[in-house]
């Protein structure tokens, strides 16, 4: 996924993408630490891995701390990626991790099965079709009523909190969550869009959700405010994620700005400084 | 007599030992089982999800084949039965669902979604349908572990049949399930019952039991399970039965379209599996005036790719059909009927092939919604043939011969042998729910053998179940196949050799 956003985005932006021993086929954000040596993590979204910005908040947050930060930002991630093995056994030899809250459409449900990769694409149970969580979600408005619809959602946030509660129980380091979004963690859904269900980044996620598994971390921090949106690009053909002006100027409506990855970082320094401190 | 209409003067006992009946492997737990059945005075069924391979199994169980309830491994199909006991029986549902999810360390849908559930969800339907009165399960296996979810689920009680613990398994973490699940416990020796009473405490004691030295079932544990399966609650349960299990909610949600109430022409459904005459039927009917009739209208490959093999509804946008088709198939339906009525039919429908009303619960419940629907029901008894030809049209992919073209050379077919008894049960199985389904409806049940043996003769009958004249139409298709069934099969002699002992070798008789 990083790789394709690399291609979409260069000249504009380097990622400094590198593989991390033991998670394949993935790329990450470099730099990457030298891992033998103390290190911090910051594991989330594309949000994390920093698309359309130069310095995301886990790289301004190794700076201000002065401890090296990996980060396993990988787009469309949901806590069932950190839950497997390899990356598991990388953020418990953390000193300190940073979770993003994933998108909570990276969740599996009764009727969907996310858990080979634990990305936003799994298997639909009933077809044996491997879909996006989207559009297995608009095959659904198609076919089902409002309320398996409602239900289906909220089996998808039950997924996630569970993933959620294990992930926190497996990292024995101290852990913050930062919640990172131009919304609140509370809305209402209106099931009659596949946006109007999810709303912006972290899709599906609602308060309660959050609620249900945020009190197995150290520490929370929010950043819920579209500060720089939208943020302008390049001028050029239209690429993924963004929307084209009659001028040809693209513009990212969708990821975090560089002015929200600084207020992440500003609110998380103190807050992971503490927590190193323990 | 088919599966769910068996005499209930003989109490029923559902087995969990294998996914796959028969195998000769179990050929001593089988006689065990038959011993302890005996014992009750009860008929037993296994489940079972896999077909023993036929030439692998010795003629001394090769009678078994076809005895026990085999459960699908179609994905759609366990989805819809899932989705059936979540909606028919929440509570039940969702408890054990719990219970497996803390028991393994994972959310509530994910244990859901996982293929072993759905795997014991749909037998667990199929069982409420043949209503046991009794479940035992053998030994800690995983598919012993469905036995669990059907007992839970169907509140029946369970006979734990334990001749070892062996110590490292991965599912001795579901021995406390297995455990506290079950009405009673059989164990091969005395050591095993303390190791029982060691892990579970003494409260366990009196529902072990240790099997005689003669390897039968103690006297006090066969007038235990006597009491029990003859108690009012267990014998009276209106949970269990064909109707409970195979209908789930009724029909769609209130009607939302303008003139939905609007009566409509009477229905019809030509109901059958492939290659039973459905499709000589269909489009013999549908040339009637008075019979308005469609062609598959809830095949779900045609839905899929929004085909919609019905040219009617005049003045209805297409696209709002296909639409109404997936999200409210009965409305769809009245909105077909209303169409009839429209055109002055005397009847309206359409074809459903078995397998299309197993994989959405909701096609099947409006149709039982409509009391006065007729339903013409093919079968072919010979399920040889009726599987040949199956095989025969999709290796060539073709379905039936338009009546211009000269008849198609008909090529031989390989038949996988396993493939083939499982095709013989589960047809069987489809027929007999068919059956119990429409069991108050007006139906007339015509087999392949006569439709293509004595048409006029057929259709005069049906004409007369349907107060119409039918004596003018005539077929636009004609067979695909040959006449005698081994002409047909490439590996005849295996065929007759895997059927030999078996309840289906009489239709390999009289061939060469």
């Amino acid at each position: 996924m990083s790789a394709s956003y690399q291609e979409l985005d260069a000249p504009h932006f380097d990622y400094d993408l590198q593989p991390v021993p033991g998670i394949n086929p993935h790329l990450f954000r470099g730099p990457i630490p030298d891992l033998s040596q103390p290190y911090m993590a910051c594991i989330g979204g594309a949000q994390s891995m920093g698309r359309f910005v130069a310095n995301p908040f886990p790289a301004q947050l190794g700076t201000a701390l002065d401890v090296p930060c990996l980060n396993l930002g990988l787009g469309g991630a949901g806590p069932r990626f950190a839950l497997q093995p390899a990356v598991l056994a990388l953020l418990q030899r953390a000193q300190l991790v940073v979770v993003q809250v994933f998108a909570g459409r990276s969740a599996s449900n009764s009727r969907y099965d996310n858990t080979v990769d634990g990305r936003n694409s799994g298997r639909c149970v009933r077809t044996g079709k491997t879909k996006r969580f989207e559009d297995f979600l608009t095959d659904l408005m198609q076919r089902e009523d409002e309320p398996l619809l409602r239900r289906t959602v909220q089996e998808t946030r039950e997924d996630y909190a569970y993933s959620m509660n294990e992930l926190a129980g497996a990292i024995t380091a101290p852990k913050a969550l930062l919640w990172l979004s131009r919304r609140k963690p509370d809305y209402t859904p209106n099931y009659d869009s596949v946006f109007g269900i999810g709303s912006h980044y972290p899709q599906l996620l609602d308060a309660s959700t959050l609620d249900s598994f945020r009190g197995a971390f150290d520490a929370y921090a929010e950043c819920a405010k579209p500060l720089g949106v939208p943020q302008a690009l390049w001028h050029g053909d239209q690429v993924d994620a963004t929307s084209c002006d009659e001028h040809g100027q693209l513009w990212n409506w969708y990821y975090p700005t560089p002015q929200m990855h600084d207020d992440a970082a500003a609110k998380l320094t103190p807050i992971c400084r503490e927590l190193l401190q323990r | 007599m088919s599966l769910f209409e068996e005499p209930r003067h003989q109490r029923r006992i559902a087995t969990y030992l294998n996914y796959e009946y028969p195998v000769a492997a179990d050929r001593l737990v089988y006689e065990q089982l038959d011993a302890l059945t005996a014992q009750l005075h009860a008929t037993h069924r296994p489940v079972h999800s896999v077909v023993g391979d036929p030439m692998a199994q010795p003629t001394s169980i090769r009678h078994r084949f076809g005895t026990g309830l085999l459960v699908t491994h179609d994905p759609e199909m366990q989805c819809n039965d899932v989705e059936h006991l979540r909606a028919s029986l929440p509570d039940r549902f969702h408890q054990i669902a719990s219970e497996l999810a803390g028991l393994v360390h994972m959310s509530v849908p994910a244990m859901i979604m996982q293929p072993d559930f759905h795997c014991a969800g749909s037998g667990t339907r199929w069982l409420r349908a043949w209503q046991p009165d009794l479940i035992i399960s053998v030994g800690l296996s995983q598919f012993s572990l469905h036995s669990i979810i059907a007992s839970y689920v169907l509140d029946v009680p369970r006979l734990l049949v334990l001749d070892s613990i062996v110590p490292d398994t991965p599912l001795l973490l579901m021995l406390p399930l297995y455990v506290q699940q079950a009405s009673w416990i059989l164990v091969a020796e005395e050591a095993i019952r303390q190791d029982l009473i060691a892990r579970f405490g003494t409260g366990i004691d009196d529902m072990v039991f240790v099997r005689s030295c003669n390897r039968e079932a103690p006297r006090h544990l066969i007038q235990s399970i006597r009491e029990r399966i003859e108690s009012p609650r267990t014998k009276n349960q209106p949970t269990l039965g064909p109707m409970a299990a195979f209908r789930t909610t009724g029909s769609d949600s209130p009607a939302e379209m303008p003139g939905a109430e609007e009566p409509g022409a009477p229905p019809l459904l030509v109901l059958g599996a492939e290659r039973t005459g459905t499709h000589l039927l269909v489009n013999m009917l549908a040339d009637h005036r008075q019979i308005w009739l469609a062609n598959e209208l809830f095949n779900p490959r045609l839905i899929e790719h929004g085909i919609m093999p019905w040219n009617g509804a005049c003045g209805v946008d297409n696209a709002h059909m296909k639409g109404l088709r997936l999200a409210r198939p009965g409305e769809f339906f009245k909105a077909l009927l209303r169409d009839g009525r429209t055109q002055s039919a005397t009847y309206a429908g359409f074809k459903l092939l078995y397998y299309h009303g197993l994989v959405d619960d909701r096609v099947t419940d409006m149709l039982l919604t409509h009391d006065d629907l007729r339903v013409v029901h093919l079968i072919r008894e010979h399920h040889l043939q009726r599987f040949t030809s199956h095989v025969r049209a999709q290796q060539y992919d073709k379905w039936f011969s338009q009546g211009h073209e000269p008849a198609s050379a008909p090529g031989q077919v390989q038949l996988d042998l396993r493939e083939m008894i499982t095709a013989f049960v589960l047809t069987a199985q489809c027929e007999a729910r068919y059956r119990a389904m429409f069991q108050d409806h007006q139906v007339l049940e015509i087999d392949y053998h006569e439709l293509s043996s004595d048409l006029p003769g057929t259709m005069a009958r049906l004409g007369s179940w349907l107060s119409l004249d039918l004596s003018l139409l005539t077929p636009k298709n004609r067979k695909t196949g040959p006449t005698d069934v081994h002409t047909g099969i490439a590996n005849w002699h295996e065929v007759r050799q895997a059927l030999q002992g078996t309840r289906w070798s009489e239709l390999t008789e009289g061939s060469a």
